[in-house]
């Protein structure tokens, strides 16, 4: 029942479902220059929706981090959209000795169970512990699961280049422009702050609630670690006594230190995931290292499905006069 | 040295026996209680892991008594579930609480870094021959084994026990006798008496008896204190229980021959998982849910216990609707933190050995008829 769409050729191809949420802010680049590649029709979820994050909710088992409830929202809105496959990629490792975290790995599996008579879930695996030959195959493997011929498989594989590179997008398009052009009346008075956070959640404004609007509303110019090198976040990672395991975890707190030693910064908001593991840890960590270089201050909020925007508000505002004052 | 570990089920019992075979000074955290998890929960990042407020609640109770301890023991890990970080965390607490001056020893699985374990290892042995080591791993060892097999029988014998408690006692005073044992031939005597005690207290089998399964996190699964003495109850309800994950094993794929990939419950449980779960998601995660699989014929229903948060139990708990529906096997999943109360465990495993009992007669009446 699925409607045929068809290529130029008139030859009908499949429609991919992908979820804009979690891997996605991390690897979309990459998704999609692969599904390009085999000819795919692309079907995107919409940017999330509180009815989109109400129906993970139901879904997701309850203690889940809320980033995971908000992927089940969108797998839920997918299978709504008469798609032949969703595309659910199991990310591993992008990096060498490190994860990402559990629920990436169990990710397909966690969605097949859940969502209701989904299309099928294609899980490719993108683990740089596999040797290229696997990692490859695993690619071609879901290609020829939907449906695609090997020669198309090939080209798209060669199109889409590295499975383990990363491109953060941490701003949704909606907050790009407003932060860009400072919709700020005394550009002086600006304040700048180290955001800190899963891209997955600092981009949605629905999971974040709206945090990235209201520093914007409130003349601050956030700053977030893609802006880092990492090279220089990797320094700092060598410099710690344990080699932190979760690359991304590792980031934000390398992030946190170079953050807190540079002058142009006011101060630190740390965004924490409710449920999520890493940040459970390597949180505290980081407050701990930020309070250990010196004076930089730190907020740390705690996400959840219950966060209203008004009490988030509150403390954002008491925070950034706080740091305002110390400023002046 | 005097040295300190974390306390995990029996795991103390053999680990204290190496130690001072080693010529160190031990001390044993005492049993996990109520005051341990509070103490640790007030220390500890509010959404840390429930094992690892545990075991800081337990380092602290220790420090309390022995001021003096100097070195901690404990295993490390490289992810990706928050294990292998708790050592991080908790030396960073300790330092702020004032316990700057203890050493860390962390068995790193030796995947991770060969290197780095066999220097944990030099770092424990002050002097000792070769052979004076095996022997003292040898000894330490046969004794987590011999608990083991006992542990597994009082398993089984506490569902039938014709007085309440009694099953408890004689372990309890196993543990006692087995850590003071200094032979091969004692422990083994030791465990002989103990498993003979332990079949003359039981009454004949009235064919009512359920059989649970129990998989789940290591830690709460083997730590009583963590799980407010669930085996215990399951016990006291009559139902007779079958843990997947005994000290023995962990310690085996964990700290010990990791580097042969010696997995003691074979792939097994691994294929098992993998229509539900196909990829391994740290700790226990995928091994709990290919148990499920596996022993859905074999008992009448699966207890899978989980700490807030865990981040594998998520995942295996995410799938396994799908197992009990496939298999008819009926799972109740648990999860534990400092606020858990103690009533409503017990009256859900109340209920879910009810059911568990209904489901089984109706069975036997089905194939009668
Ligand atoms: S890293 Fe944290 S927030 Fe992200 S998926 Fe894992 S547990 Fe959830
Ligand atoms: S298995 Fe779960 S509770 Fe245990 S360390 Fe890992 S995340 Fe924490």
């Amino acid at each position: 029942m699925s409607a045929v769409s068809r290529n130029a050729d008139g030859v009908s191809v499949p429609r991919v479902g992908f979820c804009r949420a979690l891997l996605y802010h991390i690897q979309w680049d990459f998704w999609k220059e692969y599904l390009d590649g085999l000819g795919a029709e692309i079907v995107l979820s919409p940017p999330t929706s509180k009815e989109m994050l109400s129906d993970g909710l139901k879904l997701a088992v309850d203690d889940t981090c809320l980033p995971v409830k908000a992927f089940y929202g969108h797998a839920q809105w997918l299978t709504t959209e008469a798609v032949d496959f969703m595309l659910v990629p199991r990310l591993v490792s992008l990096e060498k000795h490190t994860y990402i975290c559990p629920k990436f790995m169990g990710l397909p599996d966690m969605i097949r169970t859940a969502v209701a008579g989904p299309p099928p879930v294609i899980d490719p695996k993108i683990d740089i512990r596999q040797s290229a030959l696997r990692q490859r195959a695993s690619l071609m493997n879901a290609a020829s699961d939907m449906g695609f011929s090997p020669r198309s498989a090939r080209e798209a594989i060669q199109q889409a280049g590295s499975p383990y590179r990363r491109k953060m997008r941490t701003m949704s398009s909606r907050v790009k422009p407003a932060l860009k052009c400072g919709h700020s009346s005394s550009k002086q008075s600006a304040m700048k702050m180290a955001v800190l956070g899963h891209p997955y959640l600092l981009a949605d404004d629905v999971t974040s609630a709206g945090l990235m609007w209201a520093l914007a509303d409130m003349d601050v110019k956030p700053v977030t670690l893609e802006s880092v090198d990492d090279e220089i976040l990797q320094e700092y990672l060598q410099d710690l006594p344990k080699k932190v395991f979760w690359s991304e975890g590792g980031r934000l707190l390398a992030a946190a230190r170079h953050f807190s030693r540079r002058d142009d910064i006011d101060g630190i908001i740390q965004v924490n995931a409710f449920g999520c593991g890493s940040d459970s840890l390597l949180g505290e960590e980081a407050q701990r290292r930020v309070r250990q270089e010196g004076s930089c201050p730190i907020l740390s909020v705690s996400l959840d499905e219950h966060s209203g925007e008004a009490g988030l508000l509150t403390r954002l505002e008491a925070f950034c006069d706080m740091v305002k004052r110390k400023k002046q | 040295m005097k040295i300190t570990f974390p306390r995990l089920g029996t795991v103390h019992v053999g680990l204290k026996s190496v130690l001072e075979d080693l010529g160190h000074e031990v001390v044993v955290p005492p049993r996990i209680t109520e005051e341990t998890v509070n103490l640790g929960a007030k220390h500890a990042p509010e959404t840390a892991c429930f094992p690892l407020k545990i075991n800081l609640g337990s380092f602290l109770e220790v420090f309390r008594e022995h001021p003096d301890v100097d070195m901690i023991v404990m295993a490390g890990g490289v992810g990706p579930c928050r294990f292998g970080y708790y050592f991080r965390t908790e030396q960073d607490i300790l330092t702020d609480l004032g316990y700057g001056h203890v050493n860390w020893v962390v068995m790193e699985p030796p995947r991770g870094n060969l290197r780095q374990s066999l220097d944990s290892l030099g770092a424990l042995n002050d002097g000792c021959s070769t052979w004076q080591v095996a022997a003292a791993l040898r000894l330490g060892w046969r004794k987590l084994v011999a608990m083991d097999d006992i542990l597994k029988t009082v398993h089984r014998v506490r569902a039938h026990e014709t007085q309440r408690g009694a099953a408890s006692r004689i372990f309890r005073a196993a543990v006692t006798q087995m850590e003071n044992a200094d032979s091969l031939q004692e422990v083994d005597q030791i465990a002989r008496q103990t498993l003979r005690r332990l079949q003359n207290i039981c009454r004949e089998d009235d064919g009512d008896t359920v059989r649970v399964a129990i998989v789940g996190e290591i830690y709460v699964s083997m730590e009583p204190g963590a799980n407010l003495h669930i085996e215990e109850a399951l016990g006291y309800l009559g139902a007779e229980i079958h843990r997947t994950i005994m000290v023995t094993d962990w310690a085996k794929e964990n700290i010990l021959l990791d580097f042969l990939r010696w997995d003691s419950r074979g792939k097994d449980h691994k294929e098992a998982a993998k229509p539900y779960l196909n990829h391994f998601v740290g700790g226990e995660g995928q091994a709990s849910v290919g148990s499920t699989v596996l022993l859905a014929d074999a008992v009448d229903g699966v207890v899978h216990l989980m700490p807030f948060t865990c981040m594998p139990e998520i995942v295996a708990q995410s799938v396994m609707p799908q197992v009990s529906k496939d298999y008819d096997v009926p799972v109740l999943t648990l999860v534990f933190d400092e606020h858990t109360g103690r009533a409503g465990v017990l009256t859900r495993l109340e209920a879910f050995v009810d059911l568990l009992r209904r489901r089984r007669r109706k069975k036997g009446q089905r194939s009668i008829g």
